[in-house]
């Protein structure tokens, strides 16, 4: 009954996508929506607030890596693992590169900072946080069907 | 081994040359480094020298990666927003001709 539910609901969706919106080549469901769309409030006004001393940038570069690692697991470009295995992100190819892409960069960061925390300025520092926030800030864009 | 072991383990004057180099070994298999001190023993040094620094992780590479995913990031996004309005034009153009098709059949 609740797989039957759930292929109803796919099939309203689709159309509906189709037919008033538009297919977004990102789309969420379940608790990574409220996740993506509060992950780019944070990495918004955090954008603002830049630069920020070393040590805060590298605590919110950890804080983009967990978001990252979280899309990383529940992206999928299959339909069928995104309605029924448990994936919460549904991506177009270019999109799933792009988060792989980030979470790969997020874990190059801490392997590297680990072993030599002065490997980079802190000017460096905020530069990577910058680019990491706008990272998710671009992919609620990318949500929502809009140009950054 | 992390860097910090490394430190603690040489003499005062080799610390500054690790905190640079340092990374570059630590990363090595020891089949790499074998072939790098094979290099040394055969007195290659300007070789040995340049596989190091090519080896050698620099910050500036790493901000020259993230800006270019951060480009390819924002390029799939306007595509992706592109791609949303030419599936509206196209369904806008086909409800037209299916418009048109409903009144010529009814008369209008």
């Amino acid at each position: 009954m609740r797989t039957l539910a759930r292929i109803l609901m796919a099939s309203i969706l689709g159309a509906a996508c189709v037919g008033f919106a538009g297919c977004s080549g990102l789309q969420t469901r379940g608790i990574m929506t409220p996740f993506v769309i509060t992950n780019a409030n944070i990495a918004t006004v955090e954008l603002g607030t830049l630069p920020v001393p070393k040590a805060q940038a590298d605590d919110s570069i950890h804080r983009n890596a967990v978001w990252f690692t979280l899309y990383r697991q529940n992206a999928t470009m299959n339909v069928l693992a995104y309605w029924f295995g448990g994936k919460m992100i549904f991506t177009n190819a270019a999109l799933y590169q792009d988060v792989n892409q980030f979470a790969a960069l997020h874990d190059d960061y801490i392997a590297k900072t680990t072993t030599r925390p002065a490997l980079y300025t802190e000017a460096q520092v905020n530069h990577i946080l910058s680019v990491s926030d706008t990272a998710a800030v671009n992919i609620e864009k990318a949500r929502e069907g809009v140009k950054p | 081994m992390t860097l910090d072991d490394l430190i603690a383990k040489l003499p005062a004057q080799f610390k500054p040359w690790a905190t640079q180099y340092g990374p570059t070994f630590l990363t090595m298999t020891a089949d790499q480094f074998k072939a790098w001190f094979q290099l040394l023993i055969q007195g290659d040094i300007y070789t040995a020298y340049r596989q190091l620094l090519a080896a050698s992780p620099t910050a500036e590479a790493d901000i020259a990666a993230w800006d270019v995913a951060g480009g390819k990031l924002a390029d799939d996004v306007i595509a992706n927003a592109d791609s949303i309005v030419l599936q509206k034009a196209a369904l806008t153009k086909l409800l037209e001709i299916m418009l048109t098709l409903g009144l010529s059949v009814f008369g209008f």
